[in-house]
């Protein structure tokens, strides 16, 4: 919901860049966004270049797009598909930094964290756990 | 305009569309407030709740479908089958998101299906469809197959086994287990033959004006600070249990005391620490607070949602059970049959009372206060409408009456008391007495102002009459909340103003705050009226006798019994305060005032 109102400025489920499956089982939820691929399959896919990386992110130009749905049949994962108006594409951008779902999520499960941070604090994680192991 | 109201004729499957009147909107908000107002102008206050003229109006408030935290609750108003009166419950979880996203702000269900029916409602319009196959199964199963058969992506509404064989307090449940329980309106819509709805919706909802988002930014600022909403997150409701016992409020066994021993074993720390799986929150809310558990019984796991605080009083408090498992089982069976589970709860205790007596003597097997397995026994008999169980479907002021012995039964117009004790907090025991859908804590919560936020623990115990103001005000706030589909747990975040810079952003319609509240007030006076109407009045506002005569005996209100000559006085200063005159009905002056003539 935050999603597509800070990116679009009207509330809507189904045009939200995260999308959130629900498991065979009770409780069970398996949110979906976008993982910014290094080589992108939508960039490589895509005719008329409207997928491009741009620093961090892949980012999506709207004016480019054609809608040829390439990116949708290239993407292994399924991370991007079109808007129910069928009128352009739904991909997360991180809204240039600055997300929106992070902003709203009390449980913290959604972090936003630079690459280079990630290893990091892994890297420290697993010193800490191998010290702990050794104790 | 604000939102569409879909009308459902089940009699012959027929849908019509209809918009949403400004000037209702206006009076009376959307959620609670519009049910009403349909029910008040469409279902005549004599007729019996099962028959085919009555309704069931489900009702959004005008925030679900948004980001506004807490604001996509789904209330129902029907005219109760438990009660007699009008009732209005609500319940969480997704569907009401779905359903406004749908397009449809309210579905007026009239009529009766012979066969079992279910609605499947989406932007292009509502079908009906088959429901055979739904037929006996739980609440989690219909919630499954319902999904199964329309789209996987869908929310639903259903009721359990016991909403089809008309328990009179048998609940609806979004999601298949967020329960709106109250009242029995799961059973008007089994005999309506209805078993579930099921909605998908792909709209936008495009605010009017875009400083919605500022509003949105202070609502989740005040949240984040909350120290309430870290508790919540913590421990659900179930944190209450210490405190309302330590306030000696638990109404205990039946009634009979109003302070448990033992109830650290069924507090909320013990629930984390033995049973807690995860926690879980309903669409648009980051307060999560519903617990989900995982029991193991016999060799088998459950995955349960829940308990609430509710629950733990009604299967461990009400019934002396101590043991943390069976409770937490028979808030599962109660929500798996589709049984409201304060009232179940309550009326398996008033088994156990009577059988204690030795009034009931035909049980096959015993039933003392504090046993697990007989509760689950009787749970089992109730959820298949066997044996004793047909008559614990009714609810426990029929059952106590077909024994002869309807003092048994802890129920303000029929319908059960909830976990609070008026011996304890006597402002709830007014709350309890006039309130227009029987014995409810939502209605008038006078907790917060007796327990929570009171400096003089003795102040609970006082008969004062500014306890009087404190009532209505919960009341009437607590009206606009349901009105505005708001949780109650987050209700208290916003504050009138707030609301009504949301509505003017979100739906370009100014509603002034105090206007607002004098809608809740609307409301409020709108349900008595009608219960009037149906013929109720002051002898009805009352409690138990058992509240009047039997004193606590244990726990931080020993000996205090609700004083009858002070009950009368306060119910007096009441509807003095209300505009009422002593009999309880509304004065001219108050309904011109409020423009209800």
């Amino acid at each position: 919901m935050a999603c597509s109102f800070g990116r679009f400025g009207y509330f809507s489920a189904f045009d939200s860049a995260i999308r959130i499956v629900r498991g065979a089982m009770f409780f069970e939820y398996f949110p979906q966004v976008c993982t910014q691929c290094v080589d992108a399959f939508c960039a490589r896919a895509c005719p008329t270049g409207a997928f491009q990386r741009k620093g961090n992110i892949v980012d999506y130009n709207k004016l480019r797009c054609i809608l040829c749905r390439q990116c949708l049949l290239a993407c292994p994962w399924g991370f991007i598909y079109p808007d129910i108006d069928l009128q352009y594409m739904i991909k997360c951008d991180l809204c240039g930094g600055d997300p929106e779902c992070v902003r709203v999520c009390f449980n913290d499960a959604i972090e936003y964290v630079e690459v280079a941070d990630v290893s990091n604090t892994k890297y420290r994680g697993n010193v800490a756990r191998a010290k702990g192991e050794r104790k | 305009m604000i939102g569409k109201i879909l009308r459902v004729n089940l009699s012959d499957r027929t849908t019509k569309v209809e918009e949403i009147d400004e000037v209702a909107f206006k009076n009376f908000l959307l959620g609670r407030g519009i049910g009403d107002y349909i029910l008040y102008n469409e279902v005549k206050p004599e007729i019996d709740p099962f028959a085919p003229e009555n309704k069931v109006v489900v009702a959004l408030g005008p925030f679900a479908g948004t980001a506004i935290p807490g604001g996509a609750r789904v209330a129902m108003v029907s005219k109760s089958p438990l009660t007699g009166s009008i009732t209005s419950t609500n319940a969480g979880g997704h569907f009401g998101m779905e359903l406004a996203l749908a397009g449809y702000h309210v579905i007026v269900i009239e009529g009766e299906s012979k066969e079992p029916l279910a609605l499947f409602v989406r932007n292009e319009g509502a079908v009906f469809l088959d429901a055979s196959e739904l037929w006996g199964k739980s609440t989690s199963e219909s919630d499954e197959l319902l999904r199964n058969m329309t789209d996987s992506r869908c929310r639903t509404l259903v009721i359990g086994p016991a909403g089809e064989f008309r328990s009179r307090i048998a609940g609806v449940f979004a999601d298949g287990h967020r329960a709106a329980g109250r009242g029995g309106v799961g059973g008007v819509l089994g005999k309506k033959g209805l078993k579930g709805i099921a909605a998908l919706g792909k709209t936008h909802i495009v605010p009017e004006n875009k400083d919605v988002k500022e509003s949105i930014s202070k609502v989740y600022e005040c949240l984040r600070k909350s120290e309430g909403v870290k508790r919540f997150r913590n421990f659900g409701t179930t944190g209450n249990v210490r405190t309302i016992n330590n306030a000696g409020s638990f109404p205990t066994r039946n009634c009979r005391d109003s302070y448990m021993d033992g109830f650290e074993s069924i507090n909320g720390t013990e629930v984390n620490r033995q049973y807690l799986f995860r926690v879980g929150s309903c669409a648009q809310c980051p307060v999560s607070c519903n617990r989900v558990c995982k029991v193991e019984y016999e060799g088998k796991t459950y995955i349960v949602s829940g308990p609430e605080y509710e629950t733990l009083w009604a299967f461990g408090g009400a019934t002396g059970v101590s043991d943390l498992r069976y409770v937490i089982l028979a808030h599962h069976l109660a929500n798996e049959y589709g049984f409201d589970g304060i009232s179940l709860g309550a009326t398996v205790a008033c088994v156990m009372d009577l059988f204690e007596d030795g009034i009931l003597r035909n049980l096959p097997f015993e039933s003392p206060f504090g046993d697990g397995e007989a509760m689950l026994k009787l749970i089992h008999l109730a959820g298949r409408n066997e044996g004793i169980g047909s008559l614990i479907k009714e609810g426990s002021y029929r059952l106590a009456e077909f024994y002869g012995h309807p003092e048994y039964s802890m129920s303000v117009k029929k319908q059960e008391f909830p976990a609070y004790d008026p011996r304890g907090i006597k402002g709830m025991g007014i709350g309890y007495a006039t309130s227009t859908r029987g014995a409810c804590h939502l209605r008038g919560f006078n907790t917060s102002q007796e327990v929570y936020s009171a400096t003089d623990p003795a102040y609970r115990l006082k008969y004062s009459d500014e306890k009087m103001d404190f009532l209505i005000t919960n009341q009437n706030m607590r009206a606009v909340e349901d009105s505005l589909g708001i949780c109650a747990f987050v209700g208290g975040y916003y504050g009138l103003d707030l609301f009504s810079e949301i509505i003017y952003n979100l739906w370009g319609i100014f509603v002034p705050s105090e206007e607002l509240y004098k809608c809740g007030e609307r409301v409020w006076n709108l349900e008595t009226l009608y219960n009037r109407k149906a013929g109720f009045g002051r002898k009805d506002d009352t409690l138990p006798n058992r509240i009047f005569e039997l004193p606590a005996s244990t726990g931080p209100s020993r000996g205090e019994a609700y004083d009858r000559n002070e009950f009368e006085r306060l119910l007096s200063v009441y509807y003095r305060k209300r505009g009422w005159d002593e009999e309880g009905n509304i004065l001219p002056s108050t309904l011109e005032r409020l423009g209800l003539q």
